[in-house]
Parts: C-alpha cells; sequence; structure tokens
C-alpha cells in the first residue's frame, strides 16, 4: 500500500513552541484525522507539508515526493483548504476561476462549473457576500477542479453549523470514493473525524501521541473511574489525565495496563474527545 | 516564464477593484496640472498616483489572506515576486504614457509652452521616480507587510515628490538642469533612453533584494 502522505522526524522549533519529531503516514485512499488541541502543532505542521514554513529536520513526502525539492509537482496533485477563504473579496465565484485555473495543468473547468452548481454557488456572487459555510465550498470547489490527489484541510469545519459540517463530511466521502484520492484533515471537532476518518494522528505539544487506526486509538484507551480508595500510587502514575474529585477519580488508561485492576473500577469505552481531553491534562506518550 | 506570467496575471485581477481609484487619482492630476497652470504637475502627480496604485496591491492581498493563497499554488517565491515586479512595470509604463498624454494635452488646451527638453526630462525624471519609489517599497512590503511598514516606508518618497514640485516651481529646476547638460539638449533622444534604463536598472535591483528578502520569509 503506497503513501500519500509521510512525515518522518519533522522537527520545526520557534521561541515558544516546539515541533518534536513529529512522524506519521496516511496510505493513499483514506482519510487522516488529525487531531490536537489549539496551539498542539496541527497548524504548524501542515505549513511545514506545504513548504509555506521551513523544517528544521525530517522528511516530508507526498507520493513519494519530497516537499521542498519537489514542491511545484507535487503542488499541481495537492489541493488546500484553510479555516478562512484566501481570495480576493472583491472576486465574483466566476473571477475566483480565471485567477486561479493558469496554475494547474489539470484545471477543469467542466468540473468547476459543475461542483460550483452542486454546493449552489451563484457564479456571479462576490466572495465577500458568501456565508462562511460557501466560502468553504466555494474552496472546496477550486480544490477538487484539478483534479488533485490528496487534499488538505486545516480546520474546515470551526465555526460551521452542524448542517454545513454534515455537508461537508458527505462531500468528502465522495471525493475519496475513487479509492486513488486522499483526505488529511485537521480538527478539533473530533465527532466529525468519529463519523468520517479512517485514521487518526493524535498530537499535543508538538509531540504525536498517538497514530494509526480510528478503530485502533478506541481499543488502545479506556476510560477509567472508580473511588478515591481504589486509586493506588502505580495506578496515579499510569493513568492519564487524572482528575480527582471528592465523588472519586477518573482518567485515561492505556488498554495494555487494565489487567489487575483493582475491583470496583469502571471502564469504559472513550470517544476521541475524552482521548483528546484526558491528554491535554497530562498525557504519558506512548 | 509562464507561471510569471500567471502571477502577474492574478496582481491584476487582484488590483482589479482598486483601478477605478487610479482614473480618480488620474483625474486629480489633471485638476492640479490645470489649477497650477502647468502641465509637468499633471504629468509628476501622474506618477505619483501610480506608485500609490502600484502598492496598493499589497493590502488588497493581505486583507484577503492571500499569503495562503501563495502557499498552496504551484509557483515559486520568485517566479511570484517577477510578477509583482512585472506588474508593476506594466502599470509604470502605461502610466508614463498617460503622463505624457495628458501633458502635451494640458499643454494644448491651455496654451502652455512645453519644449521638447522639458517635456522629455519632466517625463523620465517621473519615471525614475516611480522606480525608485516601488523599487524601495517593494521589498520592504513583501518583508514586513504593508499594513506594518506603509507609513515610514512612503512618507519620504512623498516628500522626494514634494521636493521635486517644489524645485520646479521656484527655480525652473528642470530648464535649469537642461542648461547644464548641453549633452542632452543636443542629443534628445537619449534622455528617455536613459531615463528607461535608470528606471529598469532600479526596478531589477529591488526585484533581486526582494527575491532574497521573501526566500527565507514563512508564508
Amino acid at each position: 500500500m503506497s503513501n500519500a502522505l509521510e512525515v518522518q522526524n519533522l522537527c520545526k522549533t520557534y521561541s515558544d513552541f516546539t515541533l518534536d519529531s513529529v512522524s506519521f503516514s496516511l496510505p493513499a485512499g483514506y482519510i487522516m484525522g488529525f487531531v490536537g488541541q489549539n496551539g498542539a502543532g496541527k497548524t504548524t505542521t501542515i505549513r511545514c507539508i506545504l513548504n509555506m514554513a521551513m523544517r528544521d529536520d525530517g522528511v516530508i513526502k507526498i507520493y513519494g515526493l519530497d516537499n521542498v525539492r519537489d514542491e511545484l509537482a507535487i503542488k499541481q496533485e495537492l489541493a488546500v483548504v484553510f479555516d478562512e477563504i484566501f481570495f480576493v473579496e472583491a472576486w465574483t465565484v466566476k473571477e475566483v476561476e480565471k485567477a486561479i485555473r493558469g496554475f494547474y495543468s489539470q484545471w477543469d473547468s467542466r468540473l468547476y462549473g459543475e461542483y460550483i452548481k452542486k454546493f449552489d454557488l451563484s457564479p456571479e456572487k462576490r466572495v465577500k457576500e458568501l456565508s462562511r459555510g460557501m466560502k468553504l465550498k466555494l474552496m472546496l470547489a477550486v480544490a477538487m477542479s484539478h483534479n488533485a490527489k490528496l487534499l488538505i484541510l486545516d480546520e474546515p469545519t470551526s465555526g460551521l453549523d452542524p448542517v454545513a459540517r454534515d455537508e461537508l463530511l458527505s462531500i468528502l466521502r465522495e471525493y475519496i470514493s475513487d479509492g486513488e484520492k486522499s483526505v488529511f484533515f485537521s480538527t478539533h471537532v473530533t465527532t466529525d473525524l468519529e463519523r468520517i476518518a479512517d485514521y487518526i494522528t493524535l498530537i499535543d505539544h508538538g509531540r504525536i501521541f498517538y497514530t494509526g487506526t480510528k478503530d485502533g486509538l478506541l481499543e488502545d484507551f479506556c476510560i477509567v473511574k472508580g473511588s478515591k480508595s481504589n486509586l493506588t500510587d502505580d495506578m496515579k502514575r499510569k493513568i492519564i489525565g487524572l482528575s480527582i474529585t471528592s465523588a472519586g477519580f477518573t482518567g485515561m488508561l492505556p488498554a495494555s495496563e487494565l489487567k489487575g485492576l483493582p475491583g470496583g473500577i469502571v471502564t469504559e469505552s472513550p470517544t476521541i474527545d475524552e482521548i483528546l481531553i484526558h491528554i491535554s491534562k497530562g498525557g504519558n506518550n506512548l | 516564464m509562464n507561471r510569471v506570467l500567471t502571477a502577474m496575471k492574478l496582481d491584476f485581477f487582484t488590483a482589479k477593484s482598486s483601478l477605478k481609484l487610479v482614473a480618480i487619482l488620474l483625474l486629480i492630476g489633471v485638476v492640479i496640472g490645470a489649477l497650477a497652470h502647468g502641465p509637468i504637475y499633471t504629468m509628476i502627480f501622474t506618477m505619483i498616483f501610480a506608485v500609490t496604485s502600484c502598492g496598493s496591491i499589497f493590502p488588497t492581498h493581505e486583507r484577503s489572506h492571500s499569503d495562503k493563497l501563495y502557499g498552496i499554488l504551484p509557483v515559486k517565491k520568485s517566479e511570484m515576486i517577477a510578477g509583482r515586479y512585472l506588474y508593476a512595470l506594466i502599470i509604470g509604463a502605461v502610466c508614463t504614457a498617460i503622463s505624457g498624454i495628458l501633458g502635451l494635452a494640458l499643454a494644448r488646451i491651455m496654451n502652455v509652452s512645453l519644449d521638447s527638453f522639458t517635456f522629455w526630462a519632466t517625463l523620465m525624471l517621473a519615471f525614475i521616480y516611480f522606480s525608485f519609489a516601488v523599487g524601495v517599497s517593494y521589498p520592504i512590503y513583501l518583508k514586513f507587510s504593508f499594513a506594518k511598514a506603509y507609513l515610514f516606508t512612503m512618507l519620504p518618497m512623498y516628500l522626494i515628490a514634494v521636493l521635486i514640485l517644489f524645485l520646479s516651481k521656484q527655480t525652473s529646476f528642470i530648464s535649469d538642469f537642461g542648461r547644464l547638460m548641453q549633452f542632452f539638449t543636443n542629443n534628445q533622444i537619449l534622455i528617455p533612453v536613459l531615463g528607461i534604463l535608470i528606471g529598469l536598472v532600479l526596478l531589477a535591483m529591488s526585484a533581486l533584494i526582494a527575491n532574497l528578502l521573501y526566500k527565507r520569509k514563512e508564508i
């Protein structure tokens, strides 16, 4: 199975933040959710992938090509949607195509027209007149009209209402349906990922906490709850995001640590949201 | 080269909405020339406004988060910069032509004498001023952003322009300067050649500096 995106030991240091040996890979034909709290390093990683920020160390490959050396070839195959629109506000939907199409050798005007129609975007409407959901659709229409093989989305659902988010997920599902295209989807709205992602990469304070299949993530961790009398020193060391109240304790344990737990402790399958919350409270890297 | 031209076209698309401003500014230039009874004022103001028009591409891009657009498009930073300078050069060339036409037209309408040497010297000084102002401001805008750098970049430029106007009004600066340069008086064809050459060299040097500054900038 070939990889659409491969990041190995990516390092990037700013005065107040460090990406520390970030590694993950997205097999072609799948959707990967890239999850982390605000400031965890999601956007910095994406900026490094796009060579908008220069990496200090590591390797980034897209369909086997180096993201810096082969930047132009890669960007022909790459489509990107950010959390905010990057087209000139005064442009109409029709003018957006005129301004952008010249850059892409495989630009398909017919396809753009189809997306515009499908997304109910009026060709004469100006960018500034579009709602947030419509702006996202316009970015998607541009992103998907040059036969890109990898679609990267950076927090696309933030600020969208549930209906617009649901529409986006349907569009992404349809986009990868040919089995060749892949989606790398950064978000902190984890409910979206539970519905759509095949793979999850969890980043926390610039370090990868988990990367693998979504099912694997949900199987690898367990929420544990119990009374304070059940909480041993050994458990305190192992529990991720331990929180103790007068009613008892709650936290998350790797599934491999569940054996030999004292009786009276309740275990539950976590949601991605719960995993994110627990690692943000204090994660033990795997 | 194709990508440079596409980048330049993108800049024209971006600036499209502000082109109405250029027309208004040209009108102001004509009014100033008419009030001052001097076509050379119109010629100089046209080129001052050309600098403003060229600079307006930066705030438009910044308002639209176009740095992100350039981050995803298959175009090198150096090609984007070359496209931006080509855009400026075309605006400069068109405005120089308009400046010349307006100067001659006003001279005829107002029945003011505008000898050939003054005409070419004014036109070329205005073009050199344009190239200098664009040449200084573009690398600064690319490095620091328009919003942060506009005032401290353009204030000296406007002061220089006012100084040129003041000198030309008080001491017939251009004519005096011309008398000193007998060579150019006798070889007037060299004025536009030299003016264009100086302008192009200024813009080319500026583009090289901009490229060096922008290459390492994270977008």
